[in-house]
C-alpha cells in the first residue's frame, strides 16, 4: 500500500465534502486514473493530472509520497 | 406477440396521462466511472427522490434489482433501466470531442429488453452515438435497432439517449447535430427521448417539432445560480419538451427532496419559476435596494432600464444611476443610486400627478403635471429626471417586475 | 430599414489633424453582412486606405477606434474597443483591443468608426459630444501619465466623458505603447505610438444616444441566453473569483508558464505568483467592464507606496514574474503601474527585460551598458530598475523601449533567443509546451499573439498539447471563431461560455442579417482573416516571416512535461496554409478570394 495526498483544484473539491486536500492510502501501482475513480469527481470536470506539480497522462502510476492534483477547466488569457 | 398497448400502459405509468409529463431522475452513473459517495449512498438519496413525488427513477439493472422494493405502490415513481454501459466518463475530458480516440471507446449492452420488463420496468434507456464517424455510428444504429425490435416485442416504452460527441461536434454544430440525433432516434424506434438542452429555445424547438415522440431535457451543468437550472427546464418546457431527466443536478442537490418537488411543481405547471423563487406576499409593497459592494460597474442595469421604457438601448435617463470613481481612488468604487419609494416626489407633487399605485409603484399622470420640476428637487438620490419637455422619469419598478434586478448579476440590486 | 435600426450607427466620422476638419460617412450596406464592423470594418477601411510599404507614422496612415453592432447593447461584454492600424513594432495591420467603458460610449454618441488621418502640429485632444466634434489644444496634457491625463480630462470636460489617452511612451513613438481607457489597455503592437505620431493626445467622447437592434423583443432573450451560459460556466465562475491570474497553477502544472525568457516552461516560485496569493494579500476590490457578467478586473494596492492599479493579469505576471524570475510581488505591482502610467504594454515590457536578463546572465552586457544595473534574474530591483528606463525612454531606455527585435540586432546571436515574431513580443504561453499555441504565435497577423485564435485550451486539458496533429485545424477553427468574436465586437473571454451559435442568434435579431447556421457566421471570420492576411501579404510578408526564434524550433525543452520538445513548425504551417485555401508561400489564392467574395469588395 501506498500513501499518496490527493489535491482538488476549484471546484473540484465539491465533489469531496469541500476538501480540497485528502490523504488516500492506494494500492501499489494504482494510476491517475484508477485514482480518479476512487475520488469522485467526475472525469469529464478534469482537465488534467498533475503529480508532483507536472501534468501526466491518466495512465502514469503513482507512487508513495506523491501528490496528486486534479484540476478543473478554466477560462483565460 | 406484438403488442403496444402494453407500451401505451407503461408510458403512461412514466408519463402523468392528465398533462403527458415527468419529472425523472437519473442514478445510473454508479457503473461506468467508479463508486462515488451518493452513488453508495443511493437507497438514502432514492428516499428523498421519492418522497418529493418523481415520475421516474432511472437506474442499473443491479440497484433496479436490489432497490425495486422502494418502487412499490401506486403513487410510486417509475423503474427506468439503463440497458447499456460505456466508458466515456473513464476516459475523461470534457472536450472529449476533440482528443478521444474511437479506439478505446467501449459500449454494450448489459440488459435485454425482457429483463427489465420482468424486474417491473415501465421503460429501458440506451445511449446512441453520434459525431465520431459512419463505422461508430453504424454499430450504434444496429444495437438500438435490436433493442427497438425487442421492446415492440414486449411491449416496453425505449427511451434513446443520443450522445453527440465526436471529433465531427463542435461548438458550432451541435445544436444541428443533436436536432439530427432525435429525428434518427426516432426513426430507430425509439419511445421517448433523454436529451441535452441545446442551449435555447429556438432550436430545441426545432428538435422536440422534428422528433415527433416526447423529449426529456437532462440537467445541464450545475450553477451557482439555483434559477438557472430551473430556468433551462422552464424554457425546454415551453419549447415543448415533455419533462426532465435530471442527474446529479438532483443527486448532488443540497436538499433532493426539495429539488425534485421544485421541479414537478414547475413540469406539471403547478407554480411558475417566479412562484417558485420569489413568492409574492399578498398586499406587500416591495422597494429597490442598491447594494453598492456588490456593485461593479457594469451598467447592465442602466441599459436595460432604459430598454424597457423605450425599445432602444443607452444609458441616457435611466431611472438608477451607477455613480463610478477612478481606480486610483480608494473602494468602493461604485455607488448604486435607485429609487428607493421614499415618497418625497409624490408629497411634493401639488397636481398630484404623481401617485402610488395599488400594486405599489409610482405613476405619472401626464395631464396632470405642470412641470414644476419639484419631484427632481427632493429627490434624496436624484434619481429623478426630465424628458425634453419637462415631464418627470421616474422608476415604476418596471410595473412590478424590475429588469435591473433580473440583469444584475453581482447581486448588487434587490428587491425588497 | 436603414442600418441605423439594425444594430448600427450607420455613420463613421473621418478626423484628418492636418486640416483639422471632419467629416461623415454612412456605412456601406452591402458590405456589412460580410464583415459586421469591428475589426472586419476596419481591416477593410485600412485596406483600402493605404498602399504597401509606408511608414506607419506617415500622416495618411488612418488610426482607426470602431465597434461593432452588438456594442452598446446588453450583450456580455458589450463594451469592448477596438484599435485598428499599421503597427510599428510589426508593419502589419494592427488590431488591439480594450474593454472598459469607450467603445459604447463612442456608440451611442453615434460612431461605428471613428478614423483619425493626419498629424496635428502640436498636441491635441479630440473632443466628441455626440454630433459635435471639436479639435482642442492639448499641450498641458503633453508630456503627463495616463492616469494624470485621464483624471484632468475628466475634469474638464465631465465625467461623462470617456477617454482614450497615450502616456508619455506614446507621445515618444515607443513601438511598444498603448492606448488606455480608463482601467483598461489596448496594449499591444504600439498602436499608441501611431496616435504620438499625429499629437493626438487622447479622445474624449460623451454619447447621450442609444442603439436601436432588429427586433428587440427575440434579440432580448437571446442575450439573456448567452449571459445564462456564461453565468453556467465553471470555467467562468472561476475567472470572476481570481481574475485572469486563476490560470498560473494550472498553466505552470501543463509546463507552459514563460520562465527565465522561455527557457524553461515551469517556474519553481509559481506559488508566489498564482491567483489564490493575489488574492489573499493584494486584491481588495472587482470591477467589470461595460454589460459584463464575468468581472475579471482585479484591483491590487502596493502596500509600501500606496498606489493602486487594475491587476496583475495573468500576462502580467508571467511577463514581469516568471519571465524574468521574479516572485516579488509588490515590485511586479509597481511596474504594472509604471506600464500603465506611461503607456507601455506589460507583455513586451517584461518580455524585453526578460532578454536583457538573458545578456546578462551570457555577459553580452553588463551592468556598465545598463546604467549600472545588475540584471540579475530575479530581482525585483532590477526589473523596476530597467522597467523605469523603459518606461522614461532615458539612458539604455531609448535602445529598450525598441522592442526585442531592435534589440536583438545589436547582439550577434542573441536572435535565436528574442523572443518575438515579426517584431512583437512573445505572450505567455510556451510555444515548445503547445504545439498549436506555437503555430498561431507564428502566424497571427499581428506578430506573437494569444488572443488570434492561441487553441490555448491544448494547455489547459483540452488536447495534447506535444502534439502537432490536429493542431492546424484546431487554430483555424479558433481563428475564425475570434475573428467573429473581434468584429462583434464581444470579449475574448465569451468563448469560454457561448459559441458561434449563440453569437449568431444574438447577431440575427439585432441586425436582420439571418444568417442560417452559426457556419456562415464561420465564414465572416475566415472573410476577416484573410483580409487581414491580404494585408501584411502587401507588406512583403509572406512564409518566411512566419517564423518563430530558433529556442522553439531548435532547442530541445529541457524539463517539464514538455522535455526534449521543439516546435514542429513547417508541417502544422502547410497543413494550416491548406486548410486557409492559401498557397504553400501562405498567400491566399484567387480562387479562396472569389469564394469568400473578397475579390467584389476590394
Amino acid at each position: 500500500m501506498i500513501r499518496i495526498e490527493l489535491q482538488l483544484h476549484g471546484e473540484l473539491k465539491r465533489h469531496c465534502d469541500d476538501q480540497s486536500k485528502l490523504e488516500m492510502t492506494l494500492e501499489e501501482g494504482c494510476s491517475v486514473k484508477q485514482l480518479i475513480g476512487k475520488s469522485g469527481v467526475p472525469a469529464e470536470e478534469i482537465a488534467f493530472a498533475a503529480v508532483n506539480g507536472s501534468r501526466v497522462p491518466v495512465d502514469h502510476v503513482i507512487e508513495d509520497g506523491d501528490r496528486v492534483k486534479l484540476f478543473q477547466f478554466v477560462a483565460g488569457g | 406477440m406484438y403488442s403496444t398497448s402494453g407500451k401505451a400502459v407503461r408510458m403512461n405509468r412514466l408519463f402523468n396521462p392528465d398533462d403527458g409529463k415527468a419529472v425523472c431522475v437519473a442514478a445510473d452513473h454508479g457503473w461506468m466511472s467508479d463508486p462515488t459517495a451518493n452513488v453508495v449512498n443511493l437507497k438514502n438519496i432514492l428516499g428523498q427522490v421519492i418522497a418529493g413525488g418523481a415520475d421516474g427513477v432511472l437506474m442499473s439493472f443491479g440497484s433496479a434489482q436490489r432497490l425495486g422494493h422502494m418502487f412499490q405502490g401506486k403513487d410510486k415513481p417509475a423503474v427506468i433501466v439503463r440497458a447499456d454501459w460505456m466508458n466515456l466518463p473513464r476516459l475523461g475530458g470534457a472536450n472529449v470531442s476533440n482528443v478521444l480516440p474511437v479506439i478505446n471507446f467501449r459500449k454494450m449492452a448489459t440488459s435485454r429488453a425482457k429483463d427489465a420488463l420482468q424486474m417491473g420496468a415501465s421503460a429501458i434507456t440506451i445511449y446512441y452515438f453520434i459525431g465520431y464517424s459512419d463505422e461508430f455510428e453504424a454499430i450504434n444504429i444496429e444495437q438500438a435497432s435490436i433493442f427497438a425490435q425487442e421492446c415492440r416485442k414486449v411491449g416496453l416504452p425505449l427511451i434513446i439517449e443520443p450522445m453527440a460527441v465526436g471529433g465531427m461536434v463542435t461548438g458550432v454544430n451541435i445544436a444541428e447535430i443533436l436536432i439530427a440525433s432525435a429525428r434518427i432516434a426516432t426513426e430507430i424506434g425509439a419511445d421517448a427521448l433523454k436529451i441535452p438542452y441545446t442551449g435555447d429555445v429556438i432550436t430545441f424547438k426545432e428538435l422536440v417539432d422534428r422528433s415527433r415522440i416526447p423529449v426529456l431535457v437532462l440537467g445541464g451543468a450545475k450553477s451557482d445560480v439555483p434559477r438557472d437550472a430551473l430556468e433551462l427546464v422552464d424554457e425546454a418546457l415551453r419549447a415543448g419538451a415533455s419533462g426532465t431527466v435530471f442527474g446529479r443536478n438532483v443527486t448532488k442537490a443540497k436538499d433532493p427532496k426539495k429539488m425534485v418537488e421544485d421541479l414537478c411543481d414547475l413540469v406539471h405547471g403547478v407554480k411558475t419559476i417566479d412562484q417558485i423563487f420569489s413568492p409574492v406576499e399578498k398586499g406587500k409593497k416591495r422597494r429597490l435596494r442598491g447594494i453598492s459592494a456588490n456593485c461593479v460597474g457594469c451598467l447592465i442595469c442602466e441599459t436595460v432600464c432604459v430598454q424597457a421604457h423605450s425599445v432602444s438601448f443607452g444609458v441616457n435617463r435611466a431611472r438608477l444611476r451607477i455613480e463610478s470613481k477612478p481606480v486610483e481612488e480608494k473602494p468602493p468604487l461604485n455607488k448604486v443610486n435607485v429609487c428607493i419609494l421614499c415618497e418625497a416626489c409624490i408629497k411634493v407633487c401639488e397636481p398630484n400627478a404623481l401617485t402610488l399605485s395599488e400594486e405599489g409603484y409610482i405613476q405619472l399622470d401626464e395631464s396632470l403635471c405642470i412641470q414644476c420640476g419639484k419631484c427632481g428637487e427632493v429627490c434624496p438620490n436624484s434619481v429623478v429626471l426630465f424628458d425634453d419637455d419637462g415631464y418627470p422619469i421616474i422608476c415604476d419598478l418596471c410595473e412590478g417586475d424590475p429588469q435591473c434586478v433580473r440583469w444584475c448579476k453581482y447581486d448588487a440590486l434587490k428587491l425588497v | 430599414m436603414s442600418l441605423r435600426e439594425r444594430g448600427y450607427m450607420n455613420n463613421i466620422l473621418y478626423v484628418d489633424l492636418s486640416t483639422g476638419t471632419t467629416k461623415n460617412k454612412t456605412l456601406d450596406e452591402k458590405i456589412m453582412p460580410l464583415l459586421l464592423g469591428g475589426k472586419g470594418l476596419a481591416a477593410w477601411i485600412l485596406y483600402n486606405a493605404l498602399d504597401g510599404g509606408i511608414d506607419p507614422f506617415a500622416p495618411e496612415v488612418p488610426l482607426i477606434f470602431a465597434v461593432g453592432p452588438l456594442t452598446g447593447t446588453t450583450a456580455p461584454t458589450a463594451g469592448r474597443l477596438g484599435v485598428f492600424t499599421k503597427s510599428p513594432a510589426t508593419g502589419t495591420i494592427l488590431d488591439s483591443y480594450c474593454g472598459g467603458f469607450f467603445g459604447q460610449t463612442m456608440k451611442w454618441a453615434g460612431y461605428d468608426a471613428i478614423v483619425v488621418t493626419g498629424a496635428s502640429e502640436t498636441p491635441c485632444t479630440i473632443v466628441i459630444e455626440n454630433d459635435a466634434v471639436r479639435i482642442e489644444d492639448a499641450g498641458d496634457l503633453w508630456g503627463r501619465g495616463t492616469m494624470q491625463s485621464t483624471d484632468q480630462l475628466r475634469q474638464q470636460y465631465g465625467p461623462e466623458f470617456k477617454t482614450a489617452v497615450i502616456g508619455g511612451a506614446g507621445e515618444r513613438l515607443s513601438p511598444i505603447s498603448g492606448i488606455f481607457c480608463d482601467l483598461r489597455t489596448a496594449g499591444r503592437g504600439g498602436a499608441g505610438a501611431v496616435m504620438g505620431s499625429k499629437k493626438l493626445k487622447a479622445i474624449a467622447v460623451k454619447g447621450t444616444g442609444s442603439v436601436t437592434v432588429h427586433d428587440p423583443e427575440t434579440f432580448q432573450e437571446m442575450v439573456w441566453v448567452s449571459h445564462r451560459m456564461l453565468r453556467m460556466s465553471s470555467q467562468i465562475t472561476r475567472m470572476k473569483d481570481y481574475g485572469t491570474a486563476n490560470i498560473v497553477e494550472l498553466i505552470n502544472a501543463a509546463g507552459g508558464l514563460p520562465t527565465r525568457n522561455f527557457q524553461q516552461g515551469q517556474f519553481e516560485g509559481h506559488e508566489e505568483l498564482w491567483g489564490e496569493t493575489w488574492k489573499d494579500e493584494y486584491w481588495d476590490e472587482s470591477a467589470a467592464c461595460y454589460g459584463c457578467g464575468i468581472g475579471c478586473t482585479k484591483i491590487a494596492q502596493h502596500k509600501r507606496l500606496g498606489m493602486r492599479v487594475d491587476g496583475p493579469e495573468y500576462e502580467t505576471i508571467f511577463a514581469l514574474g516568471s519571465n524574468c524570475g521574479v516572485t516579488d510581488r509588490e515590485a511586479i505591482i509597481e511596474v504594472n503601474y509604471l506600464c500603465d502610467d506611461y503607456g507601455i504594454d506589460t507583455i513586451s515590457t517584461g518580455v524585453i527585460i526578460g532578454f536583457v536578463m538573458e545578456l546578462y546572465q551570457r555577459k553580452m552586457m553588463s551592468s556598465a551598458d545598463l546604467d549600472g544595473i545588475e540584471a540579475e534574474w530575479g530581482s525585483g530591483d532590477a526589473l523596476v530598475a530597467l522597467a523605469k528606463k523603459i518606461c522614461s525612454g532615458d539612458g539604455i531606455g531609448a535602445k529598450l523601449e525598441k522592442g526585442v527585435k531592435s534589440l536583438s540586432r545589436e547582439y550577434p546571436g542573441s536572435e535565436d533567443f528574442a523572443m518575438h515574431v515579426k517584431g512583437l513580443e512573445m505572450p505567455g504561453y510556451l510555444p515548445r509546451g503547445a504545439k498549436g499555441v506555437a503555430l498561431s504565435y507564428a502566424i497571427s497577423e499581428r506578430g506573437a499573439c494569444h488572443l488570434h485564435g492561441s487553441p490555448l485550451s491544448e494547455l489547459m486539458g483540452g488536447a495534447d498539447p506535444l502534439t502537432t496533429e490536429g493542431k492546424a485545424s484546431l487554430f483555424k477553427m479558433n481563428q475564425l471563431d475570434i475573428a467573429v468574436v473581434d468584429s462583434c465586437i464581444l470579449c475574448y473571454f465569451t468563448k469560454f461560455g457561448i459559441t458561434l451559435k449563440e453569437i449568431m442568434q444574438m447577431i440575427n435579431p439585432c441586425t436582420g442579417f439571418n444568417y442560417k447556421n452559426p457556419r456562415e457566421l464561420e465564414i465572416v471570420g475566415e472573410r476577416v482573416t484573410t483580409l487581414s492576411r491580404l494585408f501584411n501579404v502587401r507588406e512583403g510578408f509572406t512564409r518566411k516571416d512566419d517564423a518563430l526564434p530558433k529556442r522553439c524550433t531548435d532547442e530541445p525543452l529541457a524539463s517539464g512535461p514538455g522535455k526534449g520538445h521543439v516546435v514542429e513548425l513547417d508541417g502544422m504551417m502547410s497543413e494550416y496554409y491548406k486548410l486557409m485555401g492559401w498557397d504553400e508561400d501562405g498567400v491566399p489564392t484567387k480562387e479562396k478570394l472569389k469564394e469568400l467574395k473578397l475579390d467584389q469588395i476590394l
